[in-house]
């Protein structure tokens, strides 16, 4: 067990193509870090080089106290799970998952006590005989984590483990691995590119995009305090939402308000005094952040203030049974800044920013919400928990540098 | 839905009509191997009206214009396929394995090299290799034909595995790798394994090559003990009277192998061959 340290860290492909640059990470003993982000942005090139499966450009890798730039993969004492699980097609599950422990000339009876300790605690006793062919798809992720697990090593990484299983199988192997890794004790790299497969098992999360990581935090941190609109739209689902808005103070007694468009809001004192930068931005343009869980049936919360609401016309109403999503247009520009168009397009480009003076926002309402299509809805907005994002570099504003930010 | 309808019954005609067309041949081989050269003469076509082994027997202890057993033919034609491909896929494996696993630009170019050794013919060759093949004093021997075969068919063996280990993930060899196993180890343990059924279609290919080529034979060892079953069907093609019982006798003889191989190994056959098609 140990930690794994990259230090300024970069890949290059022989093509040229820079894979990763300048990462900056430290992995505790026994934590369980998540890299995620969308699709190319290097989360799998980060953790070959962990696992010695691609050679690292620039900068240092640490397992340990040891530098492992130059060890070769079968001296670092790593397990991997790989996406596709790359089980031996020729070798019995047995087999499969002693294949480590034979290399390393552990004793037969050793080897014996280890692979059935791995196989009772991931159910597979029965299959033990079976070829990997004649399995089902979640127990061949289970025999994956098996030859991971028997082997005892120093760290282990795991490239989307879980992106080839079923929903509802995914949802449970989730808990299972978090399970698995606490009970262990083993330092774990996950990469995954589903957020909520990150918040909910990391001990921390690192997000990355292009390369480059953006802030790395635990899950409750990246939540509440995104550095910046990347992390921001990319964490939480559905996704915030990010309409462009003015900031002003209000005539001197040191309260602030936003406008959207036509409408006002009224900033509570609490979070001008969690984000003091706030303060220069008064009579500014800015990107306001609201999430669609602050967003309420404003007819279900009668005491919300009348300075605290969004009219909006709903367009489509999603029941989902603990809630209603509803997606209503508001008057108000949507954020254009070049940022909110590269996080639409890294988030597959369905969404389009609307032309013209309307934005559609997604608010997550009770479930007796009356709220209907064709219909103007009342949105109590829960301010304090609003977010705001410099239009031009896309930082959140907070006091100064967030603890975890990367620049 | 599976009812017997004219279109039905017309096609199961056809399928008779070409069945028996592609049978015919044999249909005559077989039976004329089976007759007397009297018999043979006066109805060729016929069922044999006294069922004989004779030429069989004939065939196999006494050879014709040559003078060569038909049974020293037989086993010279194994030794000769089984040597080949055996040189073959140990040096074709790990050569294909290799040009597959680098991605460097040499390892294309020599890529390029096997291919184009494989359209170029190679009886372009043929009157240099003769020479060369004199000058090391092989001529007429086992040697030469194995080293002449080896060098023939490797790019096409090479190209086979080549191609084959591209399309292989290298998953399971970075699983190894992972797991604590060498290179060296990697690919004896995971990969030789995995290798099988492509090994399977490169021994098909290449050793029917072998099996029924008659001109490298014909070229390189004519006239000596250690000709191949095709020369040796051959040399009973006489000069005034031609042996044709005695011939599909040694026919039926040189196939027997051949079907026993097919019929153990069907699938590798068949793979084999579709995949020689889509390359
Ligand atoms: N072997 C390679 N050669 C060149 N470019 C590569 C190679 N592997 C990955 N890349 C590129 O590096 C970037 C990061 O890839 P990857 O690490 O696989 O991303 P992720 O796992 O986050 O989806 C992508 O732009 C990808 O196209
Ligand atoms: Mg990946």
């Amino acid at each position: 067990m140990a930690e794994v340290r990259f230090d300024r860290v970069s890949k290059v492909y022989p093509d040229g193509t820079r894979a990763v640059s300048s990462m900056e990470l430290e992995i505790g003993d026994e934590e369980f870090m998540v890299l995620v982000g969308p699709s190319g942005c290097g989360k799998t090139t980060a953790l070959r080089m962990v696992a010695g499966l691609e050679e690292i450009s620039e900068g240092e890798l640490r397992i340990g106290e040891r530098v492992v730039n130059d060890v070769p993969s079968r001296d670092r004492d790593i397990a991997m799970v790989f996406q596709s699980y790359a089980l031996y097609p020729h070798l019995s599950v047995y087999e499969n998952i002693a294949f480590g422990l034979r290399l390393k000339k552990v004793p037969k009876d050793e080897i014996d006590r280890r692979v059935r300790d791995a196989a009772s605690v991931l159910d597979l006793t029965e299959w033990l005989k079976r070829k990997p062919r004649n399995l089902s798809g979640g127990q061949r992720q289970r025999v994956a984590m098996g030859r991971a697990i028997v082997r005892h090593p120093q760290a282990f990484l795991m490239d989307e483990p879980l992106s080839n299983l079923d929903a509802k199988l995914r949802v449970q192997m989730r808990a299972e691995i978090a399970r698995l890794q606490s009970d262990l004790g083993v330092t774990t790299i996950y990469v995954t590119h589903d957020q909520i497969e990150a918040m909910t098992m990391g001990d921390r999360v690192a997000v990355m995009r292009k390369g480059r990581l953006q802030q790395v935090a635990t899950p409750q941190e990246l939540y509440d305090r995104p550095v910046n609109l990347f992390v921001g739209g990319f964490i939480g689902s559905p996704a915030m939402n990010l309409v462009q808005a003015r900031l002003e103070a209000s005539d001197g007694d040191g309260s602030y308000a936003v406008t959207v468009g036509d409408q006002r809001l009224s900033l509570p004192q609490e979070l001008i005094a969690a984000r003091p930068a706030l303060r220069d931005w008064s009579g500014r343009e800015l990107v306001l952040g609201i999430r669609p869980e602050s967003l309420q049936d404003a007819a279900l919360a009668a005491d919300a203030p009348a300075d605290r609401r969004l009219r909006a016309h709903v367009t489509l109403r999603e029941a989902l049974g603990s809630e209603v999503d509803v997606h209503a247009t508001i008057a108000a520009r949507s954020a254009e800044t070049e940022h909110v168009r590269e996080l639409i397009e890294d988030r597959g480009g369905l969404e389009t920013l609307e032309e013209g003076g309307e934005t559609t926002i997604v608010g997550r309402l009770a479930p007796r919400t009356t709220a209907a299509e064709g219909e103007t809805v009342e949105l109590a907005v829960d301010t304090a928990a609003l977010h705001f994002f410099d239009p031009d570099s896309g930082l959140g504003i907070y006091a100064a540098q967030t603890e975890g930010a990367v620049s | 839905m599976n009812r017997y309808t004219k279109l039905t019954a017309m096609r199961e005609l056809s399928f008779w009509v070409v069945g028996a067309i592609v049978l015919a041949p044999l249909y005559v081989l077989i039976v004329l191997s089976l007759k007397t050269k009297q018999d043979a003469t006066a109805s060729p076509f016929g069922l044999p009206t006294n069922p004989t082994f004779e030429n069989y027997t004939r065939a196999w202890s006494s050879g014709g214009a040559t003078g060569v057993p038909f049974s020293t033919a037989l086993f010279n034609s194994v030794f000769t396929t089984v040597v080949v491909v055996a040189v073959l896929i140990a040096l074709a494996a790990p050569a294909g394995y290799a040009i597959a696993r680098r991605t460097s630009r040499l390892s294309n170019w020599i890529f390029a090299l096997f291919v184009v050794g494989i359209i170029l013919p190679m009886q372009l060759g043929l009157v240099p290799l003769f020479v060369f093949v004199g000058r090391l004093g092989l001529s007429g021997t086992r040697l030469s034909l194995v080293l002449v075969y080896v060098g023939v068919l490797m790019p096409l063996a090479v190209f086979l595995y080549a191609t084959f280990f591209r399309a292989l993930p290298r998953d399971y060899e970075e699983a190894a790798e992972v797991d604590g196993a060498s290179h060296v180890r990697a690919f004896v343990q995971i990969v030789l394994p995995l290798m099988r059924p492509i090994t399977g279609t490169v021994a098909i290919l290449c050793g029917l090559a072998v099996w029924k080529d008659f001109f490298i034979p014909l070229v390189f060892v004519n006239g000596t003990d250690n000709v191949t079953l095709p020369v040796a069907i051959y040399s009973f093609v006489g000069q005034n009277v031609t042996d044709w019982n005695l011939i599909f006798a040694s026919i039926v003889i040189a196939m027997a192998p051949v079907l026993i191989v097919y019929v153990l190994m069907q699938r590798y056959v068949l793979r084999g061959f579709v995949t020689g098609v889509r390359g």
